[in-house]
């Protein structure tokens, strides 16, 4: 059972993830966010399967949905990030120059600065709509993903088949786009699964302060619930989340993992 | 004694190239200072304040001169390290962020030393006895333990072992109400309460200690040099301890002190769980009274601080590692 | 001539190397002696197993190596049933190895002084500096006291060669394994080290096995000569009868090459 690996297991868990997130209205039996459905803080039942939390709100929906906005939160922000972190670390890394430096200066600046700080700031600042926080993890995760780019994109560049395109007289843009860019996909494809993982912690620990759209169930708010439900010997308002939180942000890990490792020539 | 000023020599330049990286930092924090929607004075006066007040906050912000004019006054500001008043404790701001920053200091070394130390040992075993079963199963469970959130861990750490078993107090600093006999008491006290929180950071940043020093160990066994080193004979515990064991440390000492830096940004949501009253919760404080003067101040500082952090972590670095030593 | 009993005696050496799944066979069936001042050069092409056989004597294989049958006779003791602690005992004080590129040998982070000190203790031999400072003296070390007080790296090639053939004979060991010890140098230098290597052998009543690709160099400090190829020896001899008198057709093929790269050489310059 060769095809039986680890990478065949994360692939499936990741499709089986976007199947429940792209289907939560089906698969969820009741409207998350409709507080007082239910009892408050009752167990697992045939009734909740996962239990309701202080606000009579069903768990098992609410994770359905934690997991959608997760998701939409993870692949939008980590796109966005890695089309500019892209953008960036090939300009950067190819052309170099002023504009290179000055870039990698910015994105220097960036990294210096505490980012979960920035994060909360800034979603202060705006309003802590889901499109502002897709925006906001976005812009804080493309540096680190820049200079990652970019010193990949250094070590190619100086490979034979580039300078020989070169020689032959190519334009930049062509080199770019057809030498250099095919080489850096494992790493990039590799950035953004991590990027996902990311994006979906900080999206779940914004929930978890407090700072979400409330519109967009987050597993972090029931996991801000957990913290005073456990007091009062409501675990189902703990476990759930939480591992549904643990397998998402895993699955991602594991991929990135593994796709720099099946992927990257050099590191057989 | 030459090599003692060419050492401090090298500390002076590293200072002033940290100069345009704080200075970028500060920029930034004006330039959300004038993204804050609504009229800044009344944001730094609050939003009670009398009219007269607010009037001479603009004044003294020079907020109703052009905008160069604004940045020097706030870049003077700055540099005299007046980081502005604080709303909700009408007390300077620099001063709120003094007196909460020795707890997160605490914490944060404790979190990271025992993240550290956990680290290096299951790296070092994982990575010696790399053919054995017990690699694998300590990679994966430090694997599993880095895919999983802080408030996760610390809320299940806290349901057992505050909750369920009543060993560790749930928050705070020190009981409440309680008087101490005396000093000893009251530092047992505050490690009593430490505990838990600490422990929360020490597994989550164990998990990447763990893969750092278990490549970075394999790295030094197969290179050439050990090879050598066996070759003549030497014994295994001065193969390990003085041919393997600092060579390999190197970069996960590093780390250890980039993340420290970052961890004085606010270990915000473990204070957060654990009631810790340190820079985390400060700013959560702030956020949730709008007390904007605060949370710009904390972030201007703390920006600030991991940068100079940084420079002197890689100083340090450049004086352990006689490689690098040379190269200035 | 009277037959000395012999320092070193292989016997059926066999090793093979597992690949993936699948074996490769390293050195095959291979015997040879050494005896007491004696110098022996293995020569042979990358992958004809010369760099193996000189690994089994001081136990380094790799992981995915493993000894499938042989002798390796030191003094009389198989080497190769030996306990791994006995085994230590007897690297780096009675048998020796020098590999080639020695700056990547000596780990960066200790000091040369340090790395002696390990040696001499974990021997349990008193450390004794002034035998370390004679004897890097004697290898034409320049101002031995400061490069005992450096870091490896900050030592050049040829430097570094003679620390590492200082460590190698330091505790007076009865056999020194060289294996390619000239490869990673430059020309000049690779001349210097092989002078030194002569100097050694007169100046130290040592064994040596030299471990070279370069059949001039074994040439040039062997008593005799043993070439291998694809894991098998495949003619042994003195210098003389190897190059001018070789028995079989790889080695003839082998220095003929040689000679005509020479002769290409040495026609361009005329």
């Amino acid at each position: 059972m060769r095809w039986l690996n680890s990478l065949t297991i994360c692939v499936v868990l990741t499709l089986l993830l976007g199947i429940v997130g792209l289907l939560a209205d089906l698969i969820a039996p009741y409207d998350p966010l409709n507080t007082r459905m239910f009892r408050g803080l009752q167990p697992p039942s045939n009734v909740n399967l996962m239990g309701t939390d202080q606000l009579g709100r069903d768990v098992f929906s609410w994770v359905i949905y934690g997991i959608r906005t997760s998701l939409l939160v993870g692949l939008s922000s980590a796109t966005i990030a890695v089309a500019i972190a892209v953008l960036i670390g090939l300009l950067s890394g190819y052309r170099g120059g002023i504009i290179g430096n000055t870039l990698m200066r910015v994105a220097d600046v960036f990294l210096s600065i505490p980012r979960f700080m920035l994060i909360i700031v800034t979603v202060v600042l705006l309003s802590p709509r889901i499109s502002n926080i897709i925006l906001v993890i976005a812009i804080f995760s493309w540096p680190e993903a820049a200079r990652v780019v970019r010193s990949e994109v250094l070590s190619i560049k100086e490979r034979e088949y580039v300078m020989a395109a070169k020689a032959l007289g190519s334009r930049d843009l062509d080199i770019m786009v057809s030498e250099i860019l095919p080489n850096v996909i494992p790493t990039i494809l590799s950035l953004w699964t991590l990027i996902i993982a990311d994006a979906i912690l900080t999206e779940s620990a914004l929930g978890f302060l407090g700072l979400s759209d409330l519109n967009y169930p987050s597993l972090g708010v029931m996991l801000m619930m957990a913290k005073n439900a456990i007091f009062v010997g409501g675990w189902w308002v703990l476990l759930f989340p939480s591992i549904a939180l643990v397998i998402l942000i895993l699955v991602f890990n594991s991929l990135s993992d593994k796709l720099i490792e099946r992927l990257s020539p050099r590191l057989g | 004694m030459r090599e003692l000023t060419s050492v401090f020599y090298r500390l002076f330049i590293r200072l002033i190239l940290l100069i345009p990286v704080v200075l970028a930092v500060v920029t930034v924090g004006f330039i959300l200072i004038k993204l804050f929607p609504g009229d800044p004075a009344v944001l730094l006066a609050g939003e009670a304040a009398s009219p007269q007040y607010i009037e001479r906050v603009r004044e003294s912000y020079g907020l109703d001169r052009p905008i160069w004019e604004q940045y020097i006054r706030y870049l003077e500001k700055v540099m005299v390290f007046d980081l502005g008043y604080s709303l909700s404790y009408k007390r300077p701001v620099l001063d709120v962020i003094l007196t909460r920053l020795p707890y997160t200091i605490i914490l944060a070394v404790s979190g990271l030393s025992i993240g550290l130390i956990l680290g290096l040992l299951l790296g070092i075993v994982s990575a010696w006895y790399r053919k054995k079963l017990i690699s694998p199963i300590i990679s994966s469970v430090a694997f599993i333990f880095y895919s999983t959130p802080v408030y996760v861990l610390g809320q299940f750490l806290i349901y057992y072992f505050a909750i369920t078993y009543r060993v560790f107090p749930v928050g705070g600093v020190v009981t409440i109400g309680v008087e101490h006999s005396n000093f000893y008491a009251y530092i047992l006290d505050v490690l009593w309460h430490l505990t838990l929180p600490s422990i929360t950071l020490g597994l989550v940043f164990m998990a990447s200690y763990v893969k750092l020093t278990r490549s970075s160990f394999l790295e030094v066994l197969s290179s050439s040099y050990f090879l050598a080193a066996r070759s003549m004979g030497l014994r295994t515990s001065t193969l390990i301890l003085k041919h393997a064991l600092r060579n390999a440390i190197i970069p996960v000492v590093t780390l250890a002190g980039v993340q420290l830096g970052m961890l004085i940004g606010g270990v915000i949501i473990t204070e957060s769980m654990f009631s810790w009253p340190g820079i985390g919760q400060l700013t959560m404080e702030a956020v949730s009274t709008r007390d904007y003067p605060l949370l710009l101040g904390i972030f201007i500082f703390t920006s600030v601080a991991v940068v100079v952090i940084n420079a002197v972590v890689d100083f340090i670095y450049g004086v352990i590692d006689p490689r690098i030593k040379d190269r200035w | 001539m009277i037959r000395l009993k012999p320092l070193l005696e292989v016997r059926e050496l066999t090793v093979v190397y597992k690949v993936r799944d699948t074996m490769k066979y390293a050195v095959k069936n291979v015997s040879f002696t050494l005896g007491e001042d004696e110098v022996l050069a293995i020569v042979g092409e990358s992958g004809s197993g010369k760099s193996t056989i000189a690994l089994s004597i001081v136990g380094a294989l790799p992981e995915n190596a493993v000894v499938v049958r042989g002798r390796i006779l030191f003094k009389g003791v198989d080497l190769l049933r030996l306990r791994p602690s006995e085994r230590r005992d007897i690297n780096g004080k009675e048998i020796s190895i020098i590999y080639q590129d020695p700056i990547a040998h000596l780990n960066p982070l200790r000091k040369v002084r340090l790395i002696f000190k390990d040696l001499f203790e974990d021997h349990g031999v008193e450390f004794n500096i002034q035998k370390v400072l004679e004897l890097l003296r004697k290898l034409k070390v320049p101002d031995p006291q400061r490069v005992l007080e450096s870091y490896p790296f900050q030592l050049s090639g040829g430097m570094a060669q003679r620390v590492f053939i200082a460590l190698a004979l330091v505790l007076n060991p009865k056999l020194l394994i060289a294996d390619e010890p000239t490869s990673a140098l430059d020309l000049t230098i690779q001349a210097q080290v092989v002078r030194l290597l002569r100097e050694v052998r007169e100046n130290f009543r040592i064994s040596m096995i030299i471990i070279t690709h370069d059949i001039g160099v074994a040439a040039s400090i062997a008593d005799r000569i043993l070439v291998m190829c694809d894991g098998e020896l495949v003619e042994e001899g003195s210098p003389e009868e190897v190059l001018l008198r070789p028995k079989s057709k790889y080695t003839a093929n082998l220095v003929n090459s040689t000679k005509t790269l020479y002769e290409g050489v040495m026609s361009w310059v005329y």
